[in-house]
């Protein structure tokens, strides 16, 4: 798994603050449960996980991961206490929520010192497997919050209530109450400036603005980009827009509408911009040239077929196999 | 406790530190090949209770279980029997499986039938009244939820969406929802008045074999009501709050749950199953509270007596145990 991020340059910020207001304004049409066979509810429910605002936290019992914690059974809230606490549970491992993960913890950590304590949760109740996979992609995951694991599996300790069906639950809490969560089947970074400022009123801290957190991530990036080379160089800039967008688009669990919706906004965004278009041809021929895409990998076939469409338009010509079925015609 | 046939009155006390008083011992006696008792359902008079089988209904005193009368079989087997909220009307959903379905409305106390609805194709699993006693709905094995008026049993609404049997339905307390649960592992949550499904509960990783409801639940912090107790062959009792669309907490138990019920005072919850073991459950945290040996076999029936302080458990070989409740902690005010 790659750690790279998006939100990371200076032109951000008109972007993020345009796709903050759109998830605000849409995020419950955003949580739509699966369809259930039969009749369909009149209107999308709510998606809930984890206790609500108000509510008390039970513990939390887990299995420490990394450095002094490792291997030790630690109740996260009891550990916690009355502190502020920002405890967020991975359900399921995607780059959208593990991107989200990080951003929120690594803030924390880097800016709320002993203000609010980010705590993440490893739900999998095969406790080898997943001491093994943590320990093995420490450095590409890069988490800087304590890490525990919770062996209830991905449906977590039942008094948490928590929903198998959502990507990540994110709750925000003070004296063992929680004061905010969200509950998300797709997260992505746009989300990130309404948990930090939940998180912020809980921690009596000022929420970074949208352009705020746009240069810090800016440069946790070029942090981490001087500790390896960056992916993309070839390319010149990276245009943050497009990969996040790219990314959210060969998500697997994508329906095929889902797929056009993203496309669309990627052919949006590609209007204006130049420097864009290039980028997006480059990788998508290098995409549907790879070893991966000719295994089947890159998302739906929906999101496939549209990679290899975007490979021809603006990174010329077909696939390798298309190449060379025409020169044995 | 002999292994075939055991009718018998044994107190159970889950927790020591109980005061109150068991049940007096009942009659004993063994029933070799006697069917399992399917359905339990109290008596507003709170001195009889009706059992149901392949055998038909049999009213026994509580809380001593001594037989009572036997109204005979209004259908080859008994899958669920209510009282009305006014207890005058006994409701019995059964049939035939693989032939016919049926829902019987008895007079009560005096048996007489007073409707008979009759389902082509198969069982009926569950039956529940509305609160106000107007209706009467039915969860068949042919997947279908139906709404029958309660004077004469005609069909008012037909509720069609769970892609296998449905094995559980009830009325919220107040009456606003129905809510049904079966094999296709989902809870549906449907308007009472109109019959529209209002939203999908879908948390279960199987077939979901009883549901239970209160109103109320104890703690001045907890989530507000109406609330639904689910139970199935996934080994979870879960707690929703159905309105919201919400799963409040969960527990998962060491054998999968047949039956379940709540106890009037909504301050405990009780699961029995294929373990023949009795679980008692405080809502507010889901923690198991008392766990004691009920029925030497499958345990298909529970129901908890109307001053919540003992539970009945039907099971195999016609089986019937009342087990003591320990008392429920008081409530934060």
């Amino acid at each position: 798994m790659t750690s790279t991020r998006t939100f990371c340059t200076p032109f951000a910020p008109a972007a993020l603050v345009l796709l903050w207001v759109i998830t605000l304004g849409g995020s419950a049409g955003a949580q739509d449960r699966a369809g259930a066979p039969g009749a369909a509810p009149e209107k999308a429910p709510k998606v809930f996980s984890g206790p609500q605002k108000g509510e008390k936290l039970s513990a939390l019992k887990v299995v420490g991961v990394y450095d002094e914690l490792a291997g030790e059974e630690i109740d996260f809230v009891g550990e916690v206490g009355d502190k502020p606490a920002l405890i967020i549970f991975v359900h399921k491992l995607t780059r959208p929520s593990l991107g989200l993960t990080r951003m929120l913890t690594d803030y924390a950590v880097e800016n709320w010192k002993g203000k609010l304590e980010p705590r993440i949760v490893w739900l999998d109740k095969d406790r080898s497997g997943a001491e093994s996979y943590l320990t093995r992609a420490r450095s590409s995951l890069n988490l800087k919050a304590p890490v525990g694991i919770s062996l209830d599996g991905e449906e977590g300790p039942g008094a948490y209530g928590l929903n198998r069906n959502v990507a990540l639950t994110i709750l925000v809490a003070r004296s063992r109450t929680v004061t905010a969560n969200n509950a998300l089947i797709q997260p992505s970074d746009t989300e990130a400036p309404q948990i930090l400022a939940e998180a912020a009123a809980a921690a009596g801290e000022k929420a970074p603005t949208a352009e705020q957190l746009a240069k810090y991530n800016a440069m946790r990036m070029s942090d981490r980009g001087a500790a390896r080379p960056a992916r993309g160089t070839e390319r010149g800039a990276e245009d943050p827009k497009l990969v996040g967008l790219l990314r959210r688009m060969i998500q697997k669990e994508n329906q095929p509408e889902d797929v056009k919706k993203i496309a669309a906004e990627i052919e949006k965004h590609l209007e204006a911009n130049e420097a864009s278009r290039r980028d997006l041809g480059q990788r998508c021929r290098s995409v549907v040239d790879s070893k991966i895409y000719a295994e089947g990998g890159y998302g739906t076939d929906a999101a496939r077929e549209q990679l290899k469409k975007w490979a021809k338009i603006y990174g010329g010509g077909g696939t390798k196999e298309d190449e060379a079925k025409k020169a044995r015609i | 406790m002999s292994h075939f046939g055991i009718f018998a009155s044994l107190a159970f006390v889950l927790e020591a530190l109980t005061t109150q008083p068991a049940p007096p011992p009942g009659e004993s006696r063994a029933r070799a090949g006697a069917p399992p008792v399917t359905a339990i359902a109290f008596a507003q008079d709170g001195r009889s209770a009706v059992l149901g089988s392949q055998d038909g209904i049999e009213q026994i005193a509580w809380p001593d279980l001594a037989r009572g009368r036997r109204l005979g079989s209004p259908m080859p087997a008994v899958n669920d029997l209510r009282f009305s909220p006014r207890g005058d009307v006994l409701a019995a959903g059964g049939g035939v499986p693989g032939e016919v379905g049926a829902v019987v409305a008895l007079a009560w106390p005096g048996g007489e039938t007073l409707w008979r609805m009759t389902i082509p194709g198969d069982v009926v699993h569950a039956v529940a009244w509305s609160p106000d006693g107007s209706r009467v709905a039915c969860a068949g094995h042919d997947g279908k939820v139906m709404l029958l008026d309660a004077s004469a049993g005609r069909p008012k609404h037909t509720l069609e969406g769970h892609s296998r049997p449905v094995y559980a339905v009830l009325f919220t307390p107040d009456g606003v929802e129905l809510v049904s649960a079966g094999g296709d592992g989902s809870l549906r949550v449907w308007s009472a008045s109109t019959g529209k499904l209002l939203t999908v509960l879908e948390n279960h990783t199987g077939p979901v074999r009883a549901l239970a409801t209160s109103s109320r639940f104890p703690g001045s912090d907890g989530p507000g009501g109406p609330f639904i107790a689910s139970t199935g062959d996934d080994g979870t009792v879960r707690l929703w709050q159905p309105r919201i669309g919400r799963l409040v907490r969960f527990v998962r138990l060491p054998s999968a749950p047949l039956a379940l019920d709540w106890s009037s005072d909504g301050s405990r919850i009780v699961a029995a199953g294929k373990d023949g073991r009795l679980r008692a459950l405080d809502p507010s945290t889901i923690d198991v509270v008392g766990d004691a040996p009920a029925i030497d076999g499958w345990a298909h029936a529970v129901l908890v007596d109307p001053s919540s302080r003992f539970a009945l458990v039907g099971g195999e070989h016609g089986a019937i145990v009342s087990v003591q409740l320990s008392p429920a902690p008081k409530e934060k005010t």
